[in-house]
């Protein structure tokens, strides 16, 4: 009888680190075998994230770089994503906090305001005839702040809902409703008031 | 503020993205009618919405980078040889002690030597007790190690906790915590048949040690002499009745 307890004892042990190990590989298992499926998914979320990212700060070698570095992070941070259905909503704000990084360290101040140059590219669907109210819109937007820049593309080209808005932005819907309340009238004024006036664009030869 | 038919700019706003509730949105369309400045300025709130998505939105048409996919597409063959690895680690390292444990020769250094030596690696495995409920499987599990009718000593007379059991091949030791949190071990051989009982200090801890011709038992503790010999009768006699 206490050979039989001893040994059921001994099994438990070994049975219980056996476990732990055999949780663990397939935990390892489990990780490895969503990456091709992490890939996909991110590889299909470029073409949304680039054109975030022109959209918001207006130069597309500063986009690129961005976008660049956003897939780094993503691909450091995989584990971080709880929800692959909102991978968009995670990429972009990896995406916004790495541009405001970049206006802090001010290693390209004032490149954000550069968003006219797509308008130079136009490869931007509006007809010929249109081209010079589509210039006038775009320099009124790069006048916005990024925080009003940046609703006003969830809302209008990401379409997203006040809800998703919020949710990414980790703001109260209350909050989404007065900042775009506000960026909506801020763009107003500008494309009334200050269409006519000429900013200065900063030194573009770096990623001319 | 309380009138109803207010409507604030959130609203105007909410209305533009079709974002707003339904009895709202039709005393929206109500002042609409009955507005035209107010009308024409949600009107060009709503140009500007068209016009954001005419200029934006054909920018996801653009050629990316090719290189882009190529960088995402590398990452997960680094990370299956990564994955791997850390598994193949962590089985090494699961299952080594268990060799150790049941496989490796009974020990033949000095008793004292291996005494302290398991108390210095204390937490490398072992079983943790969290409360006394399940003695009699210690008991047996300490019989099994040390292949003698022994039994996991009470210390609560003294203020020791029994805090957790270390099976070693044919010897065990048996980890308690004092009043004031300090740790006392006691280790459990075999003897090599000679009796043996002494008190000093090594490796900066007392230690006594208390052998028969059965077993083999070292007590380590920083705790005085003359509560070390307390303890150590008190073990003796808890681990051989």
């Amino acid at each position: 009888m206490q050979w039989a307890v001893s040994r059921d004892f001994r099994h438990y042990d070994a049975t219980y680190q056996t476990g732990l190990v055999v949780r663990h590989v397939v935990s390892f298992q489990a990780a490895v075998t969503s990456a091709p499926a992490f890939a996909d998914a991110l590889v299909a979320q470029l073409p949304g994230l680039r054109r975030y990212a022109m959209a918001l700060v207006g130069n597309s070698a500063l986009a690129d770089d961005l976008v660049q570095d956003c897939i780094e992070r993503a691909l450091g941070q995989e584990s971080q994503l709880r929800d692959r259905e909102r991978m968009g909503a995670w990429l972009r704000r990896i995406l916004y906090h790495l541009y405001i990084d970049e206006i802090r360290r001010g290693k390209r101040r004032g490149r954000e305001q550069d968003i006219t140059e797509l308008a130079d590219q136009l490869e931007l669907s509006a007809p010929a005839p249109d081209n010079s109210a589509m210039r006038e819109f775009l320099h009124a937007v790069s006048r916005l702040s990024v925080e009003h820049r940046q609703i006003l593309l969830l809302v209008s080209v990401e379409e997203l809902s006040y809800r998703e808005i919020a949710d990414e932005l980790d703001v109260p819907l209350g909050t989404v409703m007065s900042r775009l309340a506000r960026a909506r009238e801020r763009l107003r004024d500008l494309i009334q008031n200050d269409s006519a006036e000429i900013i200065s664009l900063p030194d573009r030869k770096k990623h001319s | 503020m309380n009138n109803p038919h207010f409507i604030s700019d959130e609203e105007l706003h909410a209305y533009v993205d079709g974002a707003l509730e339904a009895d709202r949105a039709q005393l929206v369309r109500q002042a609409l009618a009955q507005n035209p400045a107010l009308a024409e300025r949600v009107a060009l709130f709503q140009a500007d919405k068209a016009m954001f998505k005419a200029a934006f939105a054909p920018l996801a048409e653009r050629p990316l980078p090719p290189e882009w996919e190529a960088r995402i597409r590398r990452k997960p063959q680094a990370s299956w040889r990564k994955a791997y690895l850390i598994a193949a680690a962590l089985l090494v390292a699961a299952v080594s002690p268990l060799a150790w444990r049941y496989v490796a020769p009974s020990p033949t250094a000095d008793v004292v030597e291996a005494a302290l030596e398991a108390r210095e690696s204390f937490n490398q495995g072992g079983i943790a007790i969290e409360d006394g409920r399940n003695a009699a499987r210690y008991d047996a599990a300490l019989r099994l190690a040390v292949a003698s009718n022994v039994r996991v000593p009470d210390l609560s007379r003294m203020g020791y906790t029994l805090r957790g059991l270390h099976l070693y091949s044919k010897a065990a030791e048996i980890l308690y915590r004092g009043p004031q949190d300090q740790l006392f071990t006691l280790y459990v051989r075999r003897s090599d048949g000679t009796a043996r009982f002494d008190q000093f200090e090594r490796r900066g801890v007392r230690v006594c040690i208390w052998q028969d011709d059965q077993i083999s038992t070292v007590m380590a503790g920083n705790v005085t002499a003359a509560a070390m010999q307390r303890l150590a009768t008190l073990s003796y006699t808890g681990l051989t009745s």
